[in-house]
Protein backbone atom coordinates (compact mmCIF):
# COMPACT_ATOMS: atom_id res chain seq x y z
CA UNK A 1 0.00 0.00 0.00
CA UNK A 2 1.12 3.74 -0.61
CA UNK A 3 0.28 5.43 2.28
CA UNK A 4 0.46 9.41 2.82
CA UNK A 5 0.08 10.30 6.39
CA UNK A 6 -0.28 14.14 6.39
CA UNK A 7 1.90 14.87 4.00
CA UNK A 8 3.24 18.20 2.94
CA UNK A 9 5.76 19.69 1.09
CA UNK A 10 7.22 23.07 -0.46
CA UNK A 11 9.98 23.98 -3.16
CA UNK A 12 10.53 27.40 -1.03
CA UNK A 13 9.78 27.86 2.35
CA UNK A 14 6.62 29.05 3.51
CA UNK A 15 5.36 28.46 -0.33
CA UNK A 16 3.56 25.06 0.32
CA UNK A 17 3.36 22.47 -3.08
CA UNK A 18 0.52 20.24 -1.38
CA UNK A 19 -0.10 20.38 2.65
CA UNK A 20 -1.66 18.03 4.55
CA UNK A 21 -2.37 15.25 2.30
CA UNK A 22 -3.61 11.55 3.20
CA UNK A 23 -4.89 9.01 0.84
CA UNK A 24 -3.89 5.38 -0.02
CA UNK A 25 -3.47 3.60 -2.74
CA UNK A 26 -4.07 -0.94 -2.50
CA UNK A 27 -2.14 -3.28 -4.25
CA UNK A 28 -4.92 -3.58 -7.20
CA UNK A 29 -7.09 -0.46 -6.82
CA UNK A 30 -7.04 2.39 -9.48
CA UNK A 31 -7.09 6.06 -7.30
CA UNK A 32 -6.82 9.12 -9.79
CA UNK A 33 -5.76 12.20 -8.70
CA UNK A 34 -7.78 15.29 -10.43
CA UNK A 35 -6.65 19.10 -10.42
CA UNK A 36 -6.11 21.95 -12.24
CA UNK A 37 -2.37 23.54 -12.86
CA UNK A 38 -0.35 24.39 -9.85
CA UNK A 39 -2.55 22.07 -7.95
CA UNK A 40 0.34 19.77 -6.91
CA UNK A 41 -0.32 16.62 -8.71
CA UNK A 42 2.94 16.24 -10.07
CA UNK A 43 4.87 16.89 -6.64
CA UNK A 44 2.25 14.10 -5.24
CA UNK A 45 3.75 12.18 -8.36
CA UNK A 46 7.53 12.50 -7.13
CA UNK A 47 6.54 12.07 -2.92
CA UNK A 48 5.34 8.60 -4.03
CA UNK A 49 8.54 6.94 -5.04
CA UNK A 50 10.74 9.14 -2.60
CA UNK A 51 12.13 11.66 -5.97
CA UNK A 52 10.77 14.14 -3.17
CA UNK A 53 10.95 13.80 0.67
CA UNK A 54 8.07 15.53 2.43
CA UNK A 55 9.14 18.13 5.17
CA UNK A 56 6.36 17.13 7.23
CA UNK A 57 4.14 13.70 7.45
CA UNK A 58 5.66 10.89 5.82
CA UNK A 59 5.24 8.98 2.55
CA UNK A 60 4.90 4.59 3.29
CA UNK A 61 5.48 2.34 0.50
CA UNK A 62 4.40 -1.13 2.14
CA UNK A 63 5.33 -0.14 5.48
CA UNK A 64 8.95 1.55 4.20
CA UNK A 65 8.89 4.82 4.96
CA UNK A 66 10.20 6.95 2.27
CA UNK A 67 12.48 8.89 4.75
CA UNK A 68 14.78 5.91 5.68
CA UNK A 69 17.69 5.42 3.50
CA UNK A 70 18.18 2.03 3.58
CA UNK A 71 14.95 1.79 1.94
CA UNK A 72 15.16 4.53 -0.69
CA UNK A 73 15.93 1.91 -3.51
CA UNK A 74 13.69 -0.77 -2.52
CA UNK A 75 10.47 2.06 -2.49
CA UNK A 76 11.72 2.64 -6.49
CA UNK A 77 11.89 -0.67 -7.75
CA UNK A 78 8.32 -1.04 -6.40
CA UNK A 79 6.70 2.05 -7.53
CA UNK A 80 7.45 3.05 -11.14
CA UNK A 81 6.33 6.35 -12.29
CA UNK A 82 5.26 7.57 -16.18
CA UNK A 83 6.09 10.99 -16.50
CA UNK A 84 4.03 13.59 -19.21
CA UNK A 85 6.70 13.88 -21.63
CA UNK A 86 8.29 10.82 -23.38
CA UNK A 87 10.51 12.05 -24.77
CA UNK A 88 12.22 13.49 -21.48
CA UNK A 89 12.78 9.72 -20.04
CA UNK A 90 14.42 8.06 -22.58
CA UNK A 91 18.20 6.83 -21.96
CA UNK A 92 18.58 4.09 -24.58
CA UNK A 93 19.34 5.22 -28.60
CA UNK A 94 16.83 2.13 -29.32
CA UNK A 95 13.63 1.46 -27.55
CA UNK A 96 15.74 -2.18 -26.59
CA UNK A 97 18.41 -0.71 -25.09
CA UNK A 98 15.45 1.99 -23.08
CA UNK A 99 13.42 -0.64 -22.13
CA UNK A 100 16.28 -2.32 -20.63
CA UNK A 101 18.09 0.55 -19.08
CA UNK A 102 15.46 0.00 -15.30
CA UNK A 103 16.56 -3.62 -15.61
CA UNK A 104 20.16 -2.86 -15.54
CA UNK A 105 19.78 -0.61 -12.69
CA UNK A 106 17.64 -3.37 -10.84
CA UNK A 107 20.36 -6.29 -11.76
CA UNK A 108 18.04 -8.23 -13.80
CA UNK A 109 20.46 -10.59 -16.13
CA UNK A 110 20.35 -10.35 -19.78
CA UNK A 111 18.71 -13.93 -20.08
CA UNK A 112 15.50 -13.21 -17.76
CA UNK A 113 15.62 -9.18 -19.37
CA UNK A 114 15.39 -10.50 -22.93
CA UNK A 115 12.56 -12.94 -22.16
CA UNK A 116 11.22 -9.97 -20.13
CA UNK A 117 11.53 -7.32 -23.12
CA UNK A 118 9.73 -9.44 -25.51
CA UNK A 119 6.57 -10.31 -23.06
CA UNK A 120 6.06 -6.64 -22.03
CA UNK A 121 6.89 -5.29 -25.89
CA UNK A 122 4.32 -7.65 -27.40
CA UNK A 123 1.73 -6.53 -24.17
CA UNK A 124 1.96 -3.09 -25.54
CA UNK A 125 2.25 -3.63 -29.01
CA UNK A 126 6.08 -1.61 -29.34
CA UNK A 127 7.43 -5.25 -30.86
CA UNK A 128 8.23 -4.23 -33.81
CA UNK A 129 9.70 -0.89 -33.07
CA UNK A 130 12.53 -3.06 -30.48
CA UNK A 131 15.24 -1.97 -32.79
CA UNK A 132 14.14 1.32 -33.87
CA UNK A 133 14.91 4.85 -32.27
CA UNK A 134 12.26 5.97 -29.53
CA UNK A 135 13.10 9.52 -31.39
CA UNK A 136 10.92 8.77 -34.23
CA UNK A 137 8.53 7.26 -32.84
CA UNK A 138 4.48 8.84 -32.68
CA UNK A 139 3.61 10.46 -29.37
CA UNK A 140 1.34 7.42 -28.54
CA UNK A 141 4.05 4.86 -29.49
CA UNK A 142 6.78 6.58 -27.22
CA UNK A 143 4.18 7.11 -24.32
CA UNK A 144 3.61 3.26 -24.80
CA UNK A 145 7.61 2.75 -24.50
CA UNK A 146 7.66 4.57 -21.76
CA UNK A 147 5.16 2.60 -19.84
CA UNK A 148 6.82 -0.22 -20.92
CA UNK A 149 10.36 1.04 -19.60
CA UNK A 150 8.94 1.09 -16.33
CA UNK A 151 6.14 -1.85 -16.40
CA UNK A 152 9.28 -4.21 -17.06
CA UNK A 153 10.42 -3.81 -13.83
CA UNK A 154 7.35 -5.31 -12.27
CA UNK A 155 6.62 -2.88 -9.92
CA UNK A 156 3.56 -2.90 -7.65
CA UNK A 157 2.45 0.43 -7.71
CA UNK A 158 2.45 2.41 -11.22
CA UNK A 159 2.15 6.36 -10.96
CA UNK A 160 1.13 7.98 -14.02
CA UNK A 161 1.73 12.10 -14.02
CA UNK A 162 -0.62 13.21 -17.03
CA UNK A 163 0.31 10.21 -19.29
CA UNK A 164 -1.80 11.47 -22.18
CA UNK A 165 -1.48 15.11 -21.63
CA UNK A 166 0.67 15.72 -24.58
CA UNK A 167 -2.02 13.23 -26.93
CA UNK A 168 -4.33 13.52 -29.57
CA UNK A 169 -7.93 12.41 -28.46
CA UNK A 170 -7.58 8.65 -30.18
CA UNK A 171 -3.93 8.48 -28.80
CA UNK A 172 -4.79 9.45 -25.70
CA UNK A 173 -8.25 6.86 -25.24
CA UNK A 174 -5.57 3.92 -27.00
CA UNK A 175 -2.87 4.41 -24.13
CA UNK A 176 -5.62 4.83 -21.10
CA UNK A 177 -7.62 1.78 -22.49
CA UNK A 178 -4.25 -0.28 -22.62
CA UNK A 179 -3.71 1.10 -19.07
CA UNK A 180 -6.69 -0.71 -17.85
CA UNK A 181 -6.32 -4.15 -19.29
CA UNK A 182 -2.66 -4.41 -17.99
CA UNK A 183 -3.33 -3.12 -14.61
CA UNK A 184 -6.41 -4.88 -14.17
CA UNK A 185 -4.60 -8.17 -14.93
CA UNK A 186 -1.55 -7.40 -12.98
CA UNK A 187 -2.94 -6.62 -9.63
CA UNK A 188 -1.00 -3.75 -9.40
CA UNK A 189 -2.11 -0.37 -7.29
CA UNK A 190 -2.16 2.73 -10.10
CA UNK A 191 -2.12 6.55 -8.71
CA UNK A 192 -3.55 7.80 -12.07
CA UNK A 193 -2.51 11.73 -12.08
CA UNK A 194 -4.68 14.13 -14.64
CA UNK A 195 -6.90 17.16 -15.54
CA UNK A 196 -8.71 15.37 -17.84
CA UNK A 197 -12.17 13.96 -16.02
CA UNK A 198 -12.83 11.58 -18.45
CA UNK A 199 -9.90 9.91 -17.84
CA UNK A 200 -11.08 9.43 -14.06
CA UNK A 201 -14.39 7.47 -14.75
CA UNK A 202 -13.31 4.02 -14.56
CA UNK A 203 -11.23 5.03 -11.44
CA UNK A 204 -12.30 2.89 -7.71
CA UNK A 205 -11.46 6.39 -6.05
CA UNK A 206 -10.87 10.13 -6.84
CA UNK A 207 -9.21 12.61 -4.92
CA UNK A 208 -9.80 16.26 -6.38
CA UNK A 209 -6.57 18.58 -5.59
CA UNK A 210 -6.90 22.96 -5.16
CA UNK A 211 -3.92 24.57 -4.62
CA UNK A 212 -2.10 21.69 -3.11
CA UNK A 213 -4.61 20.58 -0.78
CA UNK A 214 -7.03 17.89 -1.04
CA UNK A 215 -10.68 19.06 -1.52
CA UNK A 216 -12.62 16.02 -1.68
CA UNK A 217 -11.95 11.97 -2.05
CA UNK A 218 -14.68 9.51 -3.26
CA UNK A 219 -16.59 7.86 -6.11
CA UNK A 220 -16.24 9.09 -9.61
CA UNK A 221 -19.67 8.93 -9.72
CA UNK A 222 -20.09 11.68 -6.93
CA UNK A 223 -17.40 13.26 -7.48
CA UNK A 224 -17.86 13.90 -11.41
CA UNK A 225 -21.56 15.37 -11.20
CA UNK A 226 -20.53 17.82 -8.53
CA UNK A 227 -19.97 20.84 -11.41
CA UNK A 228 -19.21 23.32 -8.55
CA UNK A 229 -16.27 21.19 -6.95
CA UNK A 230 -14.88 20.60 -10.16
CA UNK A 231 -15.28 24.06 -11.21
CA UNK A 232 -13.51 25.36 -8.17
CA UNK A 233 -10.22 22.89 -8.66
CA UNK A 234 -10.12 24.37 -12.47
CA UNK A 235 -10.71 21.36 -14.09
CA UNK A 236 -13.54 21.00 -16.75
CA UNK A 237 -16.96 18.64 -15.64
CA UNK A 238 -17.63 15.89 -18.28
CA UNK A 239 -20.67 17.15 -21.35
CA UNK A 240 -22.82 13.99 -20.26
CA UNK A 241 -22.89 15.88 -16.71
CA UNK A 242 -23.30 19.14 -18.06
CA UNK A 243 -26.17 18.53 -20.24
CA UNK A 244 -27.95 15.98 -18.10
CA UNK A 245 -27.78 18.90 -15.35
CA UNK A 246 -29.34 20.99 -17.72
CA UNK A 247 -31.89 18.37 -18.96
CA UNK A 248 -32.53 17.93 -14.65
CA UNK A 249 -33.11 21.51 -14.35
CA UNK A 250 -35.98 21.99 -17.25
CA UNK A 251 -37.96 18.63 -15.71
CA UNK A 252 -36.92 16.59 -18.94
CA UNK A 253 -34.61 14.01 -16.91
CA UNK A 254 -34.54 13.15 -12.82
CA UNK A 255 -30.78 12.26 -12.41
CA UNK A 256 -27.45 13.88 -14.10
CA UNK A 257 -25.57 11.06 -15.80
CA UNK A 258 -21.32 10.70 -15.97
CA UNK A 259 -21.73 8.14 -18.33
CA UNK A 260 -22.74 9.45 -21.70
CA UNK A 261 -23.89 6.44 -23.16
CA UNK A 262 -26.64 5.99 -20.27
CA UNK A 263 -27.75 9.69 -20.90
CA UNK A 264 -28.07 9.04 -24.67
CA UNK A 265 -30.18 5.45 -23.64
CA UNK A 266 -32.56 7.05 -21.20
CA UNK A 267 -34.07 9.88 -24.07
CA UNK A 268 -33.28 7.60 -26.63
CA UNK A 269 -36.11 5.53 -24.90
CA UNK A 270 -38.36 8.77 -23.78
CA UNK B 1 9.90 5.53 -39.73
CA UNK B 2 13.84 5.68 -39.51
CA UNK B 3 15.32 8.95 -40.35
CA UNK B 4 18.81 10.21 -40.95
CA UNK B 5 21.25 10.17 -38.33
CA UNK B 6 22.88 13.83 -37.26
CA UNK B 7 25.51 11.96 -35.65
CA UNK B 8 27.91 9.66 -37.37
CA UNK B 9 25.95 7.92 -40.28
CA UNK B 10 25.26 4.51 -38.66
CA UNK B 11 23.31 2.10 -41.24
CA UNK B 12 22.01 -0.95 -39.90
CA UNK B 13 23.02 -4.06 -42.49
CA UNK B 14 23.87 -7.22 -42.66
CA UNK B 15 27.45 -6.49 -43.23
CA UNK B 16 30.07 -8.47 -42.24
CA UNK B 17 31.40 -4.98 -40.30
CA UNK B 18 28.46 -4.70 -38.62
CA UNK B 19 29.15 -8.14 -36.73
CA UNK B 20 32.47 -7.06 -35.60
CA UNK B 21 32.63 -6.32 -31.83
CA UNK B 22 32.53 -2.73 -31.25
CA UNK B 23 35.99 -2.98 -28.90
CA UNK B 24 37.75 -4.54 -31.78
CA UNK B 25 36.77 -2.18 -34.07
CA UNK B 26 37.66 0.87 -32.11
CA UNK B 27 40.85 -0.21 -31.29
CA UNK B 28 41.65 -1.10 -34.87
CA UNK B 29 40.54 2.16 -36.57
CA UNK B 30 42.17 4.13 -33.63
CA UNK B 31 45.40 2.41 -34.46
CA UNK B 32 45.11 2.45 -37.65
CA UNK B 33 44.54 6.65 -37.80
CA UNK B 34 47.64 7.22 -34.85
CA UNK B 35 49.50 5.04 -37.43
CA UNK B 36 48.61 7.28 -40.11
CA UNK B 37 51.17 9.72 -38.81
CA UNK B 38 54.32 6.62 -39.30
CA UNK B 39 53.76 6.02 -43.01
CA UNK B 40 56.17 7.87 -45.05
CA UNK B 41 55.61 6.73 -48.07
CA UNK B 42 53.28 7.87 -51.21
CA UNK B 43 52.96 3.92 -52.25
CA UNK B 44 52.14 3.20 -48.62
CA UNK B 45 49.62 5.75 -47.96
CA UNK B 46 47.57 4.28 -51.47
CA UNK B 47 47.54 0.83 -49.79
CA UNK B 48 45.77 2.24 -47.22
CA UNK B 49 43.54 4.16 -49.38
CA UNK B 50 42.69 1.03 -51.45
CA UNK B 51 42.26 -1.21 -48.00
CA UNK B 52 39.33 2.09 -46.97
CA UNK B 53 37.74 1.78 -49.59
CA UNK B 54 37.93 -2.03 -49.34
CA UNK B 55 36.21 -1.38 -46.39
CA UNK B 56 33.71 1.19 -47.07
CA UNK B 57 32.47 -1.31 -49.74
CA UNK B 58 32.11 -4.65 -47.24
CA UNK B 59 30.46 -1.94 -44.89
CA UNK B 60 27.56 -1.83 -47.86
CA UNK B 61 27.56 2.42 -47.41
CA UNK B 62 27.69 4.45 -50.40
CA UNK B 63 30.78 5.98 -51.56
CA UNK B 64 28.17 9.83 -52.12
CA UNK B 65 27.95 9.69 -48.33
CA UNK B 66 31.95 8.76 -47.78
CA UNK B 67 32.44 12.14 -49.45
CA UNK B 68 29.63 14.26 -47.53
CA UNK B 69 31.47 12.94 -44.74
CA UNK B 70 34.26 14.68 -45.59
CA UNK B 71 32.47 18.07 -45.82
CA UNK B 72 33.08 19.03 -42.14
CA UNK B 73 36.74 18.84 -42.61
CA UNK B 74 36.90 20.27 -45.97
CA UNK B 75 37.77 23.72 -44.57
CA UNK B 76 40.75 22.60 -42.74
CA UNK B 77 41.78 20.16 -45.58
CA UNK B 78 41.73 22.71 -48.43
CA UNK B 79 43.59 25.24 -45.98
CA UNK B 80 46.23 22.72 -44.22
CA UNK B 81 46.95 22.10 -48.21
CA UNK B 82 47.24 25.22 -49.64
CA UNK B 83 49.46 26.25 -46.88
CA UNK B 84 51.78 23.60 -47.27
CA UNK B 85 51.67 23.80 -50.39
CA UNK B 86 52.82 27.24 -51.05
CA UNK B 87 54.36 27.96 -48.15
CA UNK B 88 56.68 25.11 -47.47
CA UNK B 89 60.36 26.36 -48.54
CA UNK B 90 62.40 23.91 -51.17
CA UNK B 91 63.19 23.20 -54.66
CA UNK B 92 60.34 25.59 -56.65
CA UNK B 93 58.92 24.06 -59.28
CA UNK B 94 56.18 26.73 -60.20
CA UNK B 95 55.63 30.12 -59.30
CA UNK B 96 52.65 32.49 -59.41
CA UNK B 97 53.13 36.12 -58.35
CA UNK B 98 54.39 35.52 -54.88
CA UNK B 99 53.13 32.21 -54.61
CA UNK B 100 55.98 29.47 -54.54
CA UNK B 101 55.07 26.07 -55.30
CA UNK B 102 58.11 23.73 -53.96
CA UNK B 103 58.54 20.39 -55.09
CA UNK B 104 58.50 19.69 -51.13
CA UNK B 105 55.48 21.62 -50.78
CA UNK B 106 53.68 19.15 -53.23
CA UNK B 107 54.87 16.00 -50.70
CA UNK B 108 54.09 17.38 -47.64
CA UNK B 109 50.33 19.01 -49.02
CA UNK B 110 49.72 15.46 -50.53
CA UNK B 111 50.60 13.41 -47.46
CA UNK B 112 48.30 15.68 -45.09
CA UNK B 113 45.71 15.90 -47.51
CA UNK B 114 45.96 11.63 -47.77
CA UNK B 115 45.94 11.53 -44.08
CA UNK B 116 42.88 13.75 -43.12
CA UNK B 117 40.86 11.87 -45.78
CA UNK B 118 42.10 8.66 -44.49
CA UNK B 119 41.42 8.95 -41.24
CA UNK B 120 37.87 10.75 -41.94
CA UNK B 121 37.41 7.21 -43.92
CA UNK B 122 38.18 4.99 -41.15
CA UNK B 123 36.37 6.94 -39.04
CA UNK B 124 33.48 6.93 -41.32
CA UNK B 125 33.84 2.80 -41.67
CA UNK B 126 33.48 2.63 -37.79
CA UNK B 127 30.00 5.28 -37.41
CA UNK B 128 29.01 3.28 -40.68
CA UNK B 129 29.24 0.22 -38.55
CA UNK B 130 28.40 0.53 -35.24
CA UNK B 131 25.55 1.59 -33.43
CA UNK B 132 25.79 4.66 -30.79
CA UNK B 133 25.50 2.09 -28.02
CA UNK B 134 27.69 -0.16 -29.60
CA UNK B 135 30.16 2.26 -29.71
CA UNK B 136 29.46 3.45 -26.26
CA UNK B 137 29.60 0.25 -24.44
CA UNK B 138 33.03 -0.14 -26.69
CA UNK B 139 34.10 2.66 -25.31
CA UNK B 140 33.08 1.70 -22.20
CA UNK B 141 34.92 -1.22 -21.95
CA UNK B 142 38.25 0.13 -23.79
CA UNK B 143 38.49 2.21 -21.40
CA UNK B 144 37.31 -0.24 -18.52
CA UNK B 145 41.38 -0.60 -16.97
CA UNK B 146 40.76 2.85 -15.79
CA UNK B 147 38.53 1.68 -12.91
CA UNK B 148 41.90 1.18 -11.02
CA UNK B 149 42.35 4.50 -10.81
CA UNK B 150 38.72 4.79 -9.58
CA UNK B 151 37.48 6.12 -13.40
CA UNK B 152 33.76 6.04 -13.40
CA UNK B 153 33.86 4.65 -16.64
CA UNK B 154 30.36 3.27 -16.92
CA UNK B 155 29.13 6.70 -15.69
CA UNK B 156 31.19 8.73 -18.36
CA UNK B 157 29.99 5.88 -20.74
CA UNK B 158 26.25 6.48 -20.33
CA UNK B 159 26.92 10.15 -20.41
CA UNK B 160 28.13 10.03 -23.84
CA UNK B 161 25.30 7.64 -24.75
CA UNK B 162 22.56 9.95 -23.49
CA UNK B 163 24.39 12.80 -25.33
CA UNK B 164 24.35 10.88 -28.32
CA UNK B 165 20.45 10.80 -28.17
CA UNK B 166 19.98 14.26 -27.36
CA UNK B 167 21.83 15.13 -30.50
CA UNK B 168 18.70 14.71 -32.98
CA UNK B 169 16.43 15.66 -30.17
CA UNK B 170 18.07 19.04 -29.82
CA UNK B 171 18.56 19.47 -33.40
CA UNK B 172 14.63 19.29 -33.90
CA UNK B 173 14.27 21.68 -31.26
CA UNK B 174 17.13 24.22 -32.87
CA UNK B 175 14.80 24.04 -35.83
CA UNK B 176 11.59 24.62 -34.66
CA UNK B 177 12.60 27.60 -32.44
CA UNK B 178 14.57 29.12 -35.46
CA UNK B 179 11.00 28.54 -37.62
CA UNK B 180 8.93 30.34 -34.52
CA UNK B 181 11.82 33.16 -34.21
CA UNK B 182 12.21 33.84 -37.86
CA UNK B 183 7.91 33.85 -38.01
CA UNK B 184 7.99 37.10 -35.07
CA UNK B 185 10.96 38.41 -37.14
CA UNK B 186 14.53 37.18 -36.35
CA UNK B 187 16.38 37.33 -39.21
CA UNK B 188 19.15 34.79 -39.20
CA UNK B 189 21.04 35.45 -42.40
CA UNK B 190 21.20 39.00 -42.81
CA UNK B 191 23.19 41.74 -42.02
CA UNK B 192 26.75 42.19 -40.72
CA UNK B 193 28.85 39.40 -39.16
CA UNK B 194 27.74 41.11 -35.61
CA UNK B 195 24.11 41.43 -36.38
CA UNK B 196 23.88 37.57 -37.39
CA UNK B 197 26.05 37.08 -34.26
CA UNK B 198 23.36 38.97 -32.55
CA UNK B 199 20.44 37.59 -34.00
CA UNK B 200 21.26 34.05 -32.76
CA UNK B 201 21.03 35.14 -29.52
CA UNK B 202 17.12 34.39 -29.54
CA UNK B 203 18.04 30.99 -30.62
CA UNK B 204 20.34 30.03 -28.31
CA UNK B 205 18.70 31.16 -25.11
CA UNK B 206 15.36 29.55 -25.16
CA UNK B 207 17.69 26.14 -26.45
CA UNK B 208 20.15 26.04 -23.55
CA UNK B 209 16.73 26.81 -21.26
CA UNK B 210 15.25 23.82 -22.70
CA UNK B 211 18.41 21.49 -22.77
CA UNK B 212 18.66 22.26 -18.81
CA UNK B 213 14.72 21.78 -18.62
CA UNK B 214 14.68 18.42 -20.03
CA UNK B 215 18.59 17.13 -18.45
CA UNK B 216 16.93 18.19 -15.05
CA UNK B 217 13.36 15.64 -16.28
CA UNK B 218 15.86 13.07 -17.48
CA UNK B 219 17.88 12.79 -14.34
CA UNK B 220 14.46 12.29 -12.63
CA UNK B 221 13.16 9.98 -14.77
CA UNK B 222 16.43 7.95 -14.40
CA UNK B 223 16.42 7.86 -10.49
CA UNK B 224 12.99 6.90 -10.73
CA UNK B 225 14.19 3.86 -13.11
CA UNK B 226 16.24 3.04 -10.16
CA UNK B 227 19.75 4.58 -11.37
CA UNK B 228 22.06 5.56 -8.81
CA UNK B 229 25.26 7.00 -9.73
CA UNK B 230 28.70 4.91 -8.68
CA UNK B 231 25.93 1.65 -8.26
CA UNK B 232 27.19 -1.73 -9.91
CA UNK B 233 24.84 -2.19 -12.83
CA UNK B 234 23.94 -5.60 -14.97
CA UNK B 235 24.61 -5.31 -18.72
CA UNK B 236 21.92 -6.12 -20.85
CA UNK B 237 24.15 -6.17 -24.59
CA UNK B 238 26.45 -8.68 -25.14
CA UNK B 239 30.09 -8.33 -26.70
CA UNK B 240 32.23 -11.48 -27.44
CA UNK B 241 35.02 -11.79 -29.70
CA UNK B 242 34.42 -14.46 -32.79
CA UNK B 243 36.85 -15.82 -35.52
CA UNK B 244 35.63 -13.46 -37.41
CA UNK B 245 37.32 -10.20 -35.02
CA UNK B 246 40.68 -12.28 -34.68
CA UNK B 247 40.65 -12.13 -38.82
CA UNK B 248 40.25 -8.66 -38.88
CA UNK B 249 42.78 -7.87 -36.23
CA UNK B 250 44.82 -10.06 -38.45
CA UNK B 251 43.89 -8.39 -41.81
CA UNK B 252 44.39 -4.87 -39.86
CA UNK B 253 48.47 -5.91 -39.06
CA UNK B 254 48.74 -7.14 -42.23
CA UNK B 255 48.14 -4.03 -43.63
CA UNK B 256 49.48 -1.97 -41.77
CA UNK B 257 52.97 -3.71 -41.79
CA UNK B 258 52.72 -3.69 -45.82
CA UNK B 259 51.91 -0.04 -45.89
CA UNK B 260 54.95 0.49 -43.71
CA UNK B 261 57.21 -1.68 -46.09
CA UNK B 262 56.03 -0.53 -49.83
CA UNK B 263 58.96 0.84 -51.39
CA UNK B 264 59.29 4.22 -51.34
CA UNK B 265 58.82 6.15 -54.52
Amino acid sequence: MIHFKDVSFAYKEGKWAVRHINFTVNKGEFVSIIGGNGSGKSTIARLSDGLLLPQEGSVFVDEMNSHAKKDEFLIKEKVGVVFQNPDNQFVGTTVEEDIAFGLENIGIERVEAKARIKQISSLLGIDKYLHGSPSYLSGGEKQKVAIASVLVMQPDYLVMDEITALLDPVSRKEVLNLVHSIVENKNIGVLYITHITEEVIKSDKVLVLHKGEKIKEGAPAVILQDMKLLNSAGVASLPSVIISEELRKHGIIDNSFVDEEDLVDLLCSN
Amino acid sequence: MRKRSFFGQYNFSDSLLCKLDPRVKIVLVFSIVVFLFFVKTISGYMLLLLFSIFLILLAKSKISDVFRSLAPILFLLLFTVLFQLFFTPGKVVYSFFFLNVTSEGIYLATYIAMRLMLLSFFTFVLTATTSNIELTDGFESVISPLKIVRFPTEDVALMISIAMRFVPVLFEEATRIMKAQTSRGVLFNKGSLMQRARSFLPLLLPLLLNAFNRADQLAIAMEARGFVVGKARTKYREMRIKKIDLFFIFLFILIMAASIMVKRI
